[in-house]
């Protein structure tokens, strides 16, 4: 609802943020949350944008499983610096998220420029996206804290 | 009786000099002797008056200073609930405002039967110009319909749930409308575009165009009604090798500040995909 009713209103150029794939990838960070809830959280995701959106849901749903699946793999081998990995994630699978649909709409005859697209939307978007890491990062741990508080009192 | 004689005398003369004295008095011979005979009074009666002034001033100051803190406190409260309020306010005058003039294309086309529905959300997807209005099939909304405001075109309706539709706007990638110009008797196509800008397109080489005309919907194809005002042609793109020549259009309606739509409930598009002849395999 934020990202439809806020965030979708907050652009440079033609460029939006994707705030659920944030949250997702952030709630992927997290502790105390296990591989098959944030395996969950994001097709969970993944089906609402889908079904709200034109966009075609299997694209968000494939996209937001195979950011979570990275985002754990990097938890995993890099888990003393999250916040690397959330911005690493995120601008990847963001990248990946806005190709697939540019590559997508030329198949269906949209008139889509790449060099246009790419400055006009891929960029601007990766820059907002960039610019809302650090606080949906915060603000996903201090929820996480809230549901989980018991290991943080340990 | 000498007393009494005696008495008799002072009492005239005390009369006498009190009536002269108020004859010169009356006469303004006496000013400037009471103004020198009063002027240390005066300043005497001064004095002490701002002493005492001072003093009440010292003895009261200090409740004086918590009530004008408790008032100023009382304002500021005051001050913040009136700012709330305009701020209230001028979102409501800002919707009415929006509302109003959407009644106003309603009763002036009440043909159409249109249906006002607000804008709850927008697409994410960058890609698309999409939104998400508060009226669905429980309200009569249906595939394909035309959405309006007052200045012109919106879209149509794209996809439609109980109680919330989605309209495709004339700015989106994938959106074709058929047009017209106001001046000339030809047909084109306007395309949107990733970023919002919409273009006049299959425009013969041999139309002169100019700037500023306008660009209306022909209701070819049955997706819109005819005469619809989408927007002004801004400027001319003709290359002599081009088949055809396109411009930019500067659409009439503010898509980014979009709050209310009008639906047009009576008019169907026309599904002519039947009809187009198939190809021999």
């Amino acid at each position: 609802m934020l990202q439809m009713a806020i965030f979708s209103q907050f652009k440079i150029q033609a460029g939006k943020a994707d705030l659920l794939l944030l949250v997702i990838v952030a709630l992927g960070l997290q502790p105390e949350i296990s591989k098959i809830d944030n395996m969950l959280f994001s097709i969970l995701a993944g089906f609402i944008i889908g079904f709200i959106s034109a966009e075609p849901f299997w694209i968000t749903v494939a996209v937001y499983a195979a950011a979570v699946y990275f985002t754990l793999f990097m938890k995993e081998r890099l888990p003393q610096i999250p916040l690397v990995s959330m911005f690493f994630a995120s601008l990847v699978f963001m990248f990946i998220h806005l190709a697939i649909q540019a590559v997508y709409y030329q198949f269906l005859g949209f008139r889509i420029e790449f060099q246009s697209s790419f400055q006009n939307l891929i960029l601007p978007s990766l820059m907002i996206n960039i610019i809302a890491t650090l606080p949906v990062y915060f603000v996903v741990s201090e929820v996480r804290r809230l549901v989980y508080p018991g290991l943080e009192e340990i | 009786m000498k007393i009494s004689i005696a008495n008799s005398w002072k009492t005239i003369t005390i009369l006498l000099v009190t009536v002269a004295l108020i004859l010169l008095a009356l006469g303004g011979y006496l000013g400037p002797i009471l103004t020198t005979l009063s002027r240390p009074v005066v300043n005497a009666q001064a004095w002490l008056s701002n002493r005492y002034v001072a003093i009440y001033q010292i003895i009261n100051s200090p409740q004086d200073e918590t009530e004008l803190r408790m008032r100023n406190i009382e304002l500021e409260n005051e001050v913040d609930r009136l700012q709330s309020q305009i701020i209230t306010l001028q979102q409501e005058l800002n919707q009415s405002q929006s509302l109003g003039a959407l009644l106003g294309f309603a009763s002036d086309n009440p043909q159409m039967q249109p249906v006002a529905a607000i804008v709850i959300g927008r697409d994410p997807s960058p890609f698309l110009h999409y939104l998400i209005i508060d009226k669905g099939s429980d309200d009569g909304i249906r595939k394909g319909m035309p959405v309006v405001t007052q200045s012109g075109l919106v879209g149509r309706i794209d996809a439609v749930i109980a109680g919330a539709a989605r309209i495709q706007l004339i700015t989106d990638p994938g959106a074709i409308v058929n047009v017209k110009l106001q001046t000339q008797k030809i047909d084109a196509q306007t395309q949107g575009s990733i970023t919002g800008e919409i273009s006049l397109e299959m425009v013969p080489q041999d139309v002169v165009m100019e700037t500023g005309e306008m660009v209306l919907t022909s209701g070819l194809g049955g997706n819109f009604p005819k005469d619809l005002l989408i927007g002004q042609v801004i400027s001319i793109r003709k290359l002599e090798n081009d088949l055809f020549q396109s411009a930019a259009v500067q659409p009439v309606v503010d898509f980014a500040q979009l709050q209310a739509v009008l639906i047009i409930k009576n008019f169907r598009p026309v599904d002519i995909v039947p009809l187009v002849p198939v190809q021999a395999q």
